[in-house]
């Protein structure tokens, strides 16, 4: 434990900057991130009143006369104050079509409509059905798990049991599983590749090393986009690729390179590779050559010496290089958008899809921020399990 | 630090601070940190500011732009920068000089912005003497929303997609739209003038068939012909996204094209839709960008692809390519808009913008420009024959249904989730 020493606290001031930086660009959106996955403003800001008056209803029938009161002047202040149009975006997202159930409700009511029973039914005769009061009934809290459990396909019955959404809704925890076993795989193709050409690197003589490292790092400062885009040229069915097998007659049709898993393993192991070699090219320019020869002198053979001597003091290489691509790895995005078919998109991508599309900022933010658990788990996961490595050997 | 008074000076602007003045020249510097929404709107009446980005709950990170001192007196330039510094912790005390912005018209960007520069801005421009200023956006309602809800915008006109319109006026992020201030819009389609009180439709685009004559002599007429992989052998391009995709599968499935959308209320009609594109899944490349299409069709990746019509009329026009549009098999039509950002302070030449964009002559310009056609009919009168040919006219319309956005905004997450599900099986 060091000692706190009063030019500590002085020098503790230096980081001022940073850890503001951290708490303004990190902490606080993050937690706004996470806070919206589970608000409810929309429906407890908008109806206040039938939210109260809701609680004395038991859930059988139809609520009292006072319920349908409170909402028709919720509704209509709702229209008047415009929070009307995100109580009536957030209805969708739990049943299709009370969008225009809420929005022709409240602009009717702008009108000279009693708020009454009656009015509302002849407005709209959902109205006069349980299922939107039971739904308002289950949804009247100031927060709701309805956003993380339709990230894992599931949602809550009338009666407020957890059930399994129908099966042609069922999407989620599929997608979770694939954006795993992606990342899984393509850690593992860069590790495969990314270590004999860490190897090669280290063993460079110098004056090779140079043109080495810029074949490594040109395509590193190149954008993913264009690295992307660039292999759908190669892999398409008139692509390069095809092109020439077919030109020199090794196959008759275009094998299928494009739009598929494939191409997304092949394109984002490429975009992915120098995160691999970086780390692992640092930790052998550590191993001293001397090592693997002495091994050689004591007995071993290369085959042994390289599993006994070299690869052990490359694990932290390893270790990092593993995770920096794993990590990476889950959030992406362009790549699979860009080279693969509907069975290869990632968590990213429905993530984009709900935040610019449809507008289900609490959906996305649910599956952010189990994505985000994912990769923390992970990460503490295997850094435990890459010391142990380290500590082993 | 204590921010001056902001002042205009032959038509420029120039912030003092202390007794410094500085002018719009040269070097800029930008700042990043944090504020509360109504400071922001408060500040950014002054002219400094240009925000960035916006969270919906309070907090935001802003850049603004600061200006090189012109004729500073006493202090050296480091002197000057660390009192501009200052700004960015006295935004609180903010002085609110309103400060005329001039009126900005904002679009998708690429060709579609630079034909409503070359048919509706520059001619605009000229015969009223409006100084317009071009801004771009990837059409997402959030963006025009946060300006809004900000009180801060930087917006007058923008173009909007009728979903975008329809939810945008909802939410009441839009002005509502004086008619009378557009003149005679007797000529305009319906669609034009229905779909929303607060946006003007001022261009047609169509979700057409569309196949290489080049290398297809006699081609598909009909979605019908699109489904029949042993007549035309070949992939198929079809965007990935129900919207649009559910439709053409109930037309190939021998539905009119009026009565789809009647058919997809009924859920039996959705599950009429999808068994329909389960017959061609294994024959279709799905393109995410129209750019792609349009590149899958040239390279003969599909025989035949449904793709916007402005794009097929740029390849035929730019590449001299022979892409066909068989508008008799039924396309599904929809307009992009032109709606007034709520409180809009350049409201009144806003209007008038739109009624000159929406005017036969501005009209029979634009589709000189892009492949889209004109909403206000009278621009076809004394069009060129040829450019009539590529373009959505009355009766090519009357063969279409017109994208029912009221619909999709009910059930585009239901139906994309189930979409997503079903393509990923």
């Amino acid at each position: 434990m060091p000692r706190i020493t009063r030019s500590g606290i002085a020098a503790a001031w230096l980081l001022t900057p940073a850890v503001l930086a951290a708490v303004v660009c990190l902490i606080v959106p993050l937690a706004m991130f996470l806070v919206r996955g589970v608000s409810n403003a929309e429906i407890v800001n908008a109806l206040p009143r039938t939210l109260t008056s809701l609680t004395a209803w038991n859930g059988e029938g139809l609520p009292p006369d006072e319920v349908y009161a409170d909402l028709a002047s919720d509704l209509r202040h709702a229209a008047g104050s415009g929070s009307l149009g995100e109580l009536a975006r957030r209805m969708n997202f739990m049943v299709p079509g009370y969008r225009t159930l809420v929005m022709k409700t409240g602009t009717q009511l702008k009108g000279d409509v009693p708020e009454s029973r009656p009015a509302l039914i002849s407005i709209d005769k959902r109205w006069g059905e349980p299922e939107v009061w039971q739904l308002l009934r289950l949804e009247s809290g100031r927060w709701t798990d309805s956003y993380f459990l339709a990230a894992l396909d599931r949602k809550r019955s009338a009666d407020g049991d957890v059930v399994t959404v129908q099966p042609d809704q069922r999407i989620f925890v599929d997608l979770f599983i694939r954006t795993f076993v992606i990342s899984v795989s393509v850690t593992v193709l860069c590790l495969l590749l990314g270590y004999p050409a860490a190897y090669l690197l280290a063993l460079a003589p110098r004056r090779w090393l140079g043109v080495l490292l810029v074949l490594l790092l040109l395509p590193f400062w190149t954008s993913t986009l264009v690295r992307s885009t660039a292999w759908i040229v190669l892999l398409q069915n008139e692509g390069l690729i095809n092109r020439i097998l077919q030109g020199i007659g090794i196959v008759d049709a275009p094998l299928p390179l494009f739009a598929n898993r494939f191409a997304v393993l092949v394109a984002m192991t490429h975009v992915l590779l120098p995160y691999m070699i970086m780390p692992l090219y640092g930790a052998m320019k550590a191993v001293p050559p001397d090592l693997v020869r002495a091994a050689g002198s004591l007995g071993a053979n290369p085959v042994r010496a390289f599993f006994r001597v070299y690869l052990p003091q490359t694990y932290a290489g390893i270790a990092a290089g593993v995770l920096l691509v794993f990590i990476l790895a889950l959030g992406y995005y362009v790549t699979p958008a860009l080279v693969g078919g509907p069975r290869d998109q990632m968590v990213s991508y429905f993530i984009a899809l709900y935040t610019n599309e449809s507008l289900n900022w609490g959906l996305a933010s649910a599956l952010g921020t189990l994505l985000l658990f994912a990769t923390a788990l992970f990460y503490v996961v295997f850094s435990r399990f890459a010391r142990v490595g380290a500590e082993a050997r | 630090m204590r921010i001056g008074r902001i002042e205009r000076r032959k038509g420029r602007t120039a912030a003092k601070i202390d007794d410094h003045y500085v002018s719009p020249s040269g070097y800029k510097t930008q700042l990043m940190g944090s504020c509360k929404v109504d400071t922001l709107a408060k500040a950014q009446k002054t002219h400094f500011i240009d925000v960035m980005s916006i969270d919906r709950d309070g907090l935001m990170n802003l850049v603004y732009k600061m200006w090189e001192p012109n004729s500073y007196r006493r202090n050296d330039m480091g002197a000057v920068r660390f009192k501009t510094l200052g700004l960015a912790f006295a935004l609180v005390g903010a002085a609110s000089a309103a400060d005329a912005r001039d009126l900005t018209v904002v679009s998708f960007g690429g060709a579609l912005q630079d034909a409503i520069r070359a048919a509706f801005i520059e001619p605009f421009t000229a015969s009223s003497g409006t100084k317009i200023v071009e801004d771009t956006y990837d059409g997402a309602l959030s963006k025009i929303s946060a300006q809004v809800e900000t009180g801060a915008a930087k917006w007058d006109v923008v173009d909007v997609e009728s979903n975008q319109l329809i939810q945008g006026c909802q939410e009441g992020v839009f002005e509502e739209i004086n008619w009378s201030s557009l003149g005679d819009t007797s000529k305009f389609l319906p669609a034009a003038k229905d779909t929303s009180p607060c946006g003007v439709g001022f261009l047609t685009g169509a979700m057409v068939l569309s196949y290489d004559k080049a290398k297809l002599a006699e081609g598909p007429q009909t979605w019908a012909d699109f489904w029949d992989v042993n007549k035309f052998p070949g992939k198929r391009g079809l965007r990935f996204t129900p919207k649009g995709t559910l439709e053409i599968a109930l037309m190939a499935d021998g539905v009119p094209a009026a009565d789809v959308y009647k058919t997809l209320e009924d859920p039996a009609g959705v599950d009429r839709a999808f068994a329909k594109l389960d017959q061609l899944k294994p024959n279709i490349t799905w393109w995410k960008l129209g750019a792609e299409s349009i590149q899958q069709l040239a390279s003969g990746e599909v025989a035949m692809t449904a793709s916007f019509n402005g794009r097929i009329v740029a390849a035929n026009r730019g590449e001299k390519r022979e892409f066909d549009m068989v508008w008799n098999a039924g396309s599904i039509y929809f307009m992009d808009y032109f709606a007034i950002l709520k409180g809009s302070e350049n409201k009144e030449a806003a209007e008038k913008f739109i009624a000159f964009a929406l005017g036969a002559d501005a009209q029979r310009e634009f589709p000189k420009h892009v492949g889209y056609g004109p909403t206000n009919l009278a621009a076809f009168e004394g069009m060129d024959a040829a450019i009539v040919a590529e373009l959505p006219t009355q009766e090519r319309l009357d063969a279409s249904t017109f994208r029912n956005d009221q619909f999709w905004l009910d059930h585009n997450d239901e139906l994309t989730q189930r979409f997503n599900v079903w393509a990923a099986q």
